[in-house]
């Protein structure tokens, strides 16, 4: 358990540095709801709450550590010699999702995610339960503001105990607040740059200057930057020839008109 | 909302990785009614045959069962001698001891649950968690073994003491079972 733990701190200050260090995001949430066992006769449901760590360094995954606690109803039965109580199950996990895509900034965004982690389930008269646990949903992140997101998820939690699992449906509600980063880039630069990998320099850079490649994609924005403002510069001076022009405007003479007339075209 | 036409694909990839009897499980609670036994002496014991073939939810899974999830011996300590500590025994055959001396001489027979201690002239009815606490590895083994084969076995009540009498009201096996397709 302690050796889990400290791989899992290792692993998301590892995360934490990668994604300062490479311009990606990080966030951190806080959620609850409903954990509901799936055909379970003995436990009953119960709230969950949790925690996690939102890590995205490339725009395809975000990783995402997490913490959840649960604490389930006790179930009563009846039978011949009367009406039992069975106690129902206390459950902390931990663990790490991996999320397709990202899961804040811009609009609304559904994602499908999936994970596994570390499941203890605990209850009167019952020796700990200690397994892998294997979870997958989808979730819902709607905007509330520059930095905050509402995450809406569905998923079904997996405990393996042998050949069968002890299943429970969590629908789980939650806010979650994104650091901003000096090379994250808010909305605005992602949705406008064809990669989110794309260094900050070349939007930083002045219009129509030239800057280098970071990528095949990042080139070509840079590219269509370059056209545009060079575009753009030959609207404002139309004096100047255009720059993929290279061929030097003739000169003109003016015309001498026999009877005095004012010349014609010409030099402006 | 690119992730929007990869939800499918990988929902379906996780389906076809994960196990499906991991996937398709789940645990039933079904009931085995054992009545009354009555235990006068260490020299006189009732036996009680259990055959969970009779019971629907047993019969309906039998092919798919994996284990025990959870097990308690439940229903009312009637003791009508010195205090008592009661034990659960099983025999995985069909067995008529009448005797805890021939009971224990039985090579095949096991401890089940307890014990449960019941002060003289005190009737005590044992809770669930209680109940499911009093089963020894040993015994939940035994009853993982009948559960998963032919399901019939024969189970006794004595004491842990040289001299006790008590009785079982409305005694019964309650069984979680861990199924899976």
């Amino acid at each position: 358990m302690k050796r889990a733990v400290a791989v899992a701190l290792l692993f998301l200050a590892f995360g934490v540095g990668v994604a300062q260090a490479g311009g990606g995001k990080i966030g951190i949430g806080a959620y609850g709801g409903l954990s509901i066992p799936i055909i379970q006769d003995d436990t009953g449901g119960g709230t969950i709450f949790g925690a996690r760590v939102p890590l995205r360094f490339i725009p395809v995954v975000t990783l995402e550590p997490f913490y959840a606690s649960s604490s389930l109803k006790d179930v009563e039965e009846s039978f011949a010699s009367g009406t039992y109580t069975r106690s129902g199950f206390d459950e902390t996990a931990f663990g790490v999702n991996a999320i397709l895509g990202s899961i804040s900034g811009g609009g609304m965004k559904f994602y499908p995610f999936g994970g596994f982690g570390s499941y203890k389930l605990t209850r009167e008269g019952s020796e700990d339960l200690k397994e892998t646990g294997w979870d997958f949903g989808l979730g819902l992140g709607i905007p509330a503001g520059s930095s905050l997101s509402i995450q809406i998820r569905g998923e079904i939690d997996m405990i393996v105990t042998g050949d069968t699992s002890r299943k429970f449906g969590n629908v789980t509600a939650g806010l979650n607040y994104n650091f901003p980063m000096g090379g994250g880039g808010g909305s605005a630069k992602e949705q406008s740059a064809a990669s989110a990998t794309a260094p900050p320099t070349a939007s930083s850079a002045a219009p129509g200057s030239p800057t280098p490649a970071a990528g095949a994609a990042t080139g070509a924005a840079v590219a269509a930057d370059s056209a545009g403002a060079a575009g753009q510069n030959a609207a404002e001076t139309p004096a100047a020839a255009p720059a993929a022009d290279a061929t030097p405007a003739p000169t003109e003479t003016p015309e001498i008109a026999p009877s005095g007339d004012k010349p014609s075209g010409g030099q402006k | 909302m690119k992730t929007l036409r990869w939800i499918a694909p990988v929902l379906a990839l996780v389906l076809l990785i994960t196990p499906g009897c991991i996937l398709t499980s789940g645990q039933i609670t079904i009931e085995f009614e054992l009545g009354v036994i009555t235990v006068t002496s260490s020299t006189s014991i009732e036996s009680e045959d259990v055959d969970l073939n009779t019971i629907s939810e047993y019969a309906d899974h039998k092919s798919d069962l994996k284990g025990l999830a959870d097990v308690a011996a439940l229903g009312s300590f009637v003791n009508l001698g010195p205090d008592v500590g009661v034990e659960l025994w099983m025999t995985p055959a069909l067995t008529a001891y009448t005797t805890e001396a021939l009971l224990k001489a039985d090579a095949t027979a096991k401890m089940l649950w307890g014990p449960f201690n019941v002060p003289t002239a005190t009737t005590k009815t044992v809770d669930w968690d209680e109940s499911a606490r009093l089963f020894s590895a040993a015994g939940k083994a035994a009853l993982i073994t009948e559960v998963t084969g032919d399901g019939i076995f024969t189970v006794y009540a004595i004491g842990n003491v040289g001299v006790y009498s008590f009785r079982v009201d409305n005694g019964s096996l309650v069984l979680v079972l861990d199924a899976a397709q």
